[in-house]
């Protein structure tokens, strides 16, 4: 295993006994002596304005503490665009919408009472479709918005995509529609607020962004952010929607500042779906060209993207959609416009592949069309474009490793492209391209961390890099026991307390592993060069010459000269004038902030996937079985191969849900399927029969022993893979998701192809 | 989630009793895996549940020579594994494996899935075509129904409002030379409710059809025998345009909704598709 002692070996999570036997604490576990149960009341309609507000009723339950509403709220707003009330005082946009909240001894009475306030609606009329918000007439949701357009859009050119249009030899266009789902976390929201000393607030969150979170806490509330200290418990998924700050987080301070006590917000599964951000639907129309022999001459995007009634990080997403869009495949023309508009629906915020899982599904589709026209096979098309090494796209990312190729061939290979099908059955392809060396979306896209050797040979790695699931913690940990020549279960990583960690921007753009890793290395390097000088008197070596292997510091020259780590650490600590070892490393990566042009190295190196899937549609039903699903990714350096498995493997799952089954359905701004029988996540039964994991390797040499980010990779291709295959099968182009049984079945059944 | 009484009743005649003194605002508790979940929602609110499961003469799976007798307590975990019933009404056997999930099965039961009176309950079509009949315990004593006669609407029964309790459910032996066939659909392969379901049995003499029976499942506010279907079948060779019409008559049947989960348009579509399948199994 190319000479590594702990990278490249498959090893269990750290974490995973704990969560596998149910000692792992997660934040609904979390219980304080004093602590009050907050619950929130939501709006009666999708769009109203709100004529009275009378809690008194409420104050009246036994066990209630305290009942606020934005009368009692002075705070800021909050989201991307601070376009959102915490507590809406006198117009509600949305179903979602909190109007009042109550803290009380228990869950139930906090329920009781809510039920209890009276809210006077003068409903207005609403809006729930993007087209229509823009229409003339149409109600406006916020004034400075006029048409419901809000003024963050996006507009890329590079060359020009019209003309390379008309001159191309082969043209394909179409328009792409994508649905609203959400993230499903296995944990709903919780929000635990603590005031002590001094008026200091410790905020037990789930948060992806710790200390951006501390920022707005203090934005909105007015408690000093010195003051704020955030701690994070075990976290029961997030896949994004963790990447900013909502009401009910707020709620629980005011309320905890109201009572004098704890306060502890939990979600019921219903709230879940109905009050947490959504993936945003889409609506995509996209060209692109082709010369004779297949080279891609140009693209062309205008999307319209459904905002909801405030603004998150979904406005943003059209950012990543836009670098799939650019620079999947060389193509030197390009052209891609973006808006979102305010309707009276849910809003939409991160959610793994922000955006690019949209981009992909039309921009890949599109692929097959062109290859199709200009007569190349689609493997062979996507080869003639793949990107290379050393080349630059039209956003100016500097593509260093680059494993596209290989992972085209070794997709098309594994699913038998070209092979024999049976009736109705397809194969379909689609590639991807993601940031994978971090992505640079804030001044800072850096991470620090603080090793600690202690006295037995234990490193403890203090961070500030969140770990959500993806098996971060674990990859940290390996790296640190790599550097060191440490075993696995010598390392640990603490990072639930922004008083102890160093900063970190938070756990997004699939860059922990890679930032985070190249942190832990600066960190233990630091303390090699400590352990260096110290042992090499000790042993009579030079320092330039000691290894660190089987927890011991060795002369690669002589290695009968060696010492056990720990007795140096020993020996430097107890002593007059005694020292300790500790390292620190903070990883700040070569990438660039992009300009308003959208040009720029937004990340220091690009991860690269080719899916391909074997599918079986039931002409009579619409139903689609995948058999057999390829996922090839180049992730670089495979640090931990079963955590990299366990990636895609979800990502698959929640991918192919996305393509065929998830979906919130909506009447007029409420959700109709709030609950896991209706909203239809897939299960095993439901997976692949087949999968197969493949890894390039390019061995970045950015990237923590040649390691790229990987986890939003796995569900950007997947829709476009699954229409792709379908296509392939039954000969019809679906560019409107999800692919229920329903929707296909009417799609055949339009094109005279039902049986 | 409101707050309610508990009753573990240890007699039949304690449960009826504890039921009729609070007509309307009791309810029986078996898995309570329709029934918590509908109170957690608010979909029901009962004053007293009235929980059968520890009296043992609700439990149990006995065979006679002309007919079987499944205990309303059995769950839908050893339906799917009892010897008895693989062997001789496989059809139920394989329709209980194929619902719910493993947790689900070890505690949902036989008879809350008919009283719960879903029109998608699965059991509910294969019972009907089997000819199965309910046993009922009423304060006023016993009695036995024809299966399809048990279902009055969507969640409405025979016995809904605490009339009575269902005892058990009794099949006779499927005579020989019966086919029977049960197709579902469902978007996902497991944990899903059927958006159609269509079952059919037909017992062959000398080459003609001597008997068919054919039931739908979630078309209607109830599981739906259709007689016009199986007067289509009966004594004819059952040739391709005999099941066609059976088929068209059944379609004639289905007065499908359309909801979250399917539009109606799909479900008659399905609905006739899963007929043909059932169709074309049990008269190959
Ligand atoms: C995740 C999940 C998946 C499911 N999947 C399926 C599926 O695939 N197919 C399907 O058909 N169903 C499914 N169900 C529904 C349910 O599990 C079944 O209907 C089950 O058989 C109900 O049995 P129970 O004992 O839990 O009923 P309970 O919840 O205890 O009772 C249901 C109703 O029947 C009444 N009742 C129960 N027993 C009696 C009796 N002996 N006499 C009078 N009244 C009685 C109760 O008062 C209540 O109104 C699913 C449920 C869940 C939660």
């Amino acid at each position: 295993m190319s000479g590594f002692a702990c990278v490249g070996r498959k090893v269990h999570k750290i974490d995973a006994f704990d969560k596998v036997t149910g000692r792992a604490v997660y934040g609904h576990d979390l219980r304080i002596p004093g602590m009050l149960h907050g619950r929130i009341l939501r709006s009666a309609h999708a769009h109203a304005r709100i004529a009275e507000i009378d809690a008194r009723p409420a104050l009246g339950v036994p066990g209630v503490h305290a009942v606020i509403t934005a009368a009692d709220a002075k705070t800021g707003n909050i989201g991307f665009l601070q376009d959102h009330p915490v507590l809406k005082g006198d117009r509600v946009r949305s179903f979602r919408d909190e109007v009042a909240a109550v803290a009380a001894s228990s869950e139930e009475a906090a329920e009781e009472a809510c039920s209890r306030i009276i809210v006077k609606y003068e409903p207005l009329p609403a809006v729930f479709d993007p087209f229509e918000a823009m229409a003339p007439g149409a109600p406006q949701l916020h004034d400075s918005a006029p048409a419901n357009i809000i003024k963050f859009g996006y507009d890329f050119n590079e060359g020009d995509a019209d003309k390379a249009l008309e001159s191309s030899a082969f043209t394909a266009e179409g328009t792409f529609r994508t649905h609203y789902v959400t993230h499903c976390c296995m944990e709903t929201c919780f929000a635990l607020a603590v005031f002590g000393r001094g008026g200091s607030l410790t905020f037990h969150s789930s948060t992806q962004i710790p200390y951006l979170m501390q920022n707005t806490l203090s934005r909105v509330t007015g408690v000093p952010a010195w003051k704020i200290r955030i701690r994070q418990p075990v976290i029961g998924g997030a896949f994004g929607s963790k990447l900013d700050v909502y009401p009910y987080e707020i709620i629980a301070i005011l309320l905890a500042q109201r009572t004098g006590r704890p306060v502890k917000i939990t979600y019921t599964r219903e709230e879940e779906f109905r009050c947490t951000p959504t993936r945003q639907p889409m609506v995509i129309r996209m060209s692109a060209g082709c010369d004779r022999e297949g080279k891609l001459t140009a693209r062309k995007a205008e999307a319209v993207l459904d905002n909801g009634a405030y603004t998150s990080w979904g406005i943003t997403t059209p950012h990543i959609m836009l670098t799939g869009i650019s620079s999947l495949y060389k193509v030197p023309n390009v052209s891609f416009k973006a808006f979102s508009v305010y309707t009276n629906n849910a809003y939409a915020s991160a959610f793994r592949g922000y955006g690019n899982p949209q981009g992909t599904f039309a921009n890949e589709q599109l692929i097959d069309e062109l290859a199709l026209k200009a007569g190349i096979d689609p493997v062979e098309f996507r080869l003639r474009n793949a990107n290379t090494p050393g080349s630059v796209t039209p956003q100016r990312f500097r593509i260093t490793t680059c494993g596209l190729s290989e992972c085209i061939r070794k997709a098309a290979e594994r699913i038998g492209f070209g092979g024999p099908k049976a009736a109705n059955e397809g194969v379909g392809i689609a590639c991807m391209f993601h940031v994978g060396g971090g992505g640079r979306v804030y001044k800072s896209d850096g991470c620090g961390v603080i090793a600690k050797l202690d006295d037995f040979g234990r490193l403890s790695l203090m961070t500030g890099a969140t770990e959500i699931g993806t098996g971060s913690d674990t990859a940290m940990a390996m790296i640190g026991a790599e550097c060191l020549g440490l075993p696995l279960d010598a390392v640990s990583v603490i990072n639930d307390d922004t008083d102890v960690g160093p900063w970190d921007v938070g756990i997004h753009a699939s860059r922990m592993t890679f930032i985070g890793g190249n942190a832990v290395i600066m960190a233990c390097e630091d303390i090699k060069d400590q352990l260096r000088e110290h042992a090499a008197p000790m042993i009579g070596s030079d320092p330039k010459n000691l290894e660190f292997r089987d927890s011991k510091i060795i002369d690669c020259m002589n290695p009968d000269r060696n010492i056990e780590i720990s007795r140096v650490v020993r020996a430097v600590h107890f002593r007059e004038k005694g020292r300790m070892i500790v390292g620190k490393g903070f990883y700040d990566p070569p990438n660039e902030f992009q300009g308003k042009d959208f040009r720029g190295n937004v990340s220091s190196t690009y991860a690269f996937a080719a899916h391909a899937v074997r599918v079986r549609v039931d002409p009579s039903t619409g139903k689609i079985a995948v058999l057999k699903f390829v996922a090839a990714h180049d992730v670089g350096r495979a640090i931990n191969p079963l955590g990299l498995e366990g990636q895609v493997h979800g990502a698959i799952a929640q991918g192919l849900g996305f393509a065929l089954s998830e979906q919130l359905v909506y009447d007029k701004g409420r959700l109709l399927n709030d609950n896991f029988t209706d909203y239809k996540m897939l299960l095993a039964r439901d997976m692949p029969a087949e999968i197969e994991i493949h890894f390039i390797e390019t061995d970045d040499p950015e990237g923590p022993f040649g390691a790229k980010g990987v986890s939003e990779a796995g569900i950007i291709p997947i829709p476009a893979a699954v229409a792709n295959a379908v296509a392939d099968a039954v000969g019809i182009r679906i560019r409107t998701l999800p692919m229920t049984p329903e929707n296909v079945h009417s799609a055949l059944k339009a094109a005279g192809k039902a049986t | 989630m409101e707050k309610f009484e508990y009753l573990k009743a240890q007699s039949l005649r304690e449960a009826v009793d504890a039921l009729a003194r609070n007509r309307g605002k009791a309810a029986v508790l078996a898995g309570g895996t329709d029934a918590i979940p509908a109170m957690r929602r608010g979909k029901s609110s009962w004053k007293l549940l009235v929980d059968v499961k520890g009296i043992p003469s609700l439990g149990g799976i006995k065979a006679g020579s002309r007919a079987v007798s499944i205990g309303s307590l059995t769950t839908l975990a050893e339906l799917a594994s009892n010897p008895v019933i693989i062997e001789k009404l496989p059809v139920l056997s394989a329709t209980a494996l194929n619902m719910a999930s493993p947790q689900v099965r070890n505690r949902g039961t036989v008879g809350g899935n008919l009283c719960n009176a879903a029109p998608s309950a699965d059991l509910a079509p294969p019972l009907i075509v089997l000819g199965a009949k309910v046993k009922i315990v009423a304060r006023g004593g016993e009695r036995t129904i024809p299966i399809e006669e048990f279902f009055e609407g969507p969640g409405i029964t025979a016995i809904s409002g605490g009339r009575g309790i269902l005892a058990s459910v009794i099949i006779p032996l499927p005579k020989p030379g019966t086919k029977i066939s049960f197709k579902t659909h469902t978007p996902r392969m497991a944990m899903d409710l059927s958006l159609v379901s269509v079952a059919a049995a037909v017992r062959r003499d000398k080459g003609r059809i001597a008997e068919a029976r054919v039931a739908l499942g979630a078309c209607a506010p109830v599981p739906l025998r259709c007689r016009d279907a199986e007067e289509a079948l009966a004594g004819t060779s059952g040739e391709a345009s005999d099941a066609e019409r059976a088929v068209e008559a059944l379609c004639a049947a289905a007065r499908p909704i359309g909801d979250v989960r399917a539009s109606a348009g799909y479900r008659r579509d399905m609905a006739k598709e899963m007929a043909r399948r059932a169709l074309a199994e049990v008269l190959s």
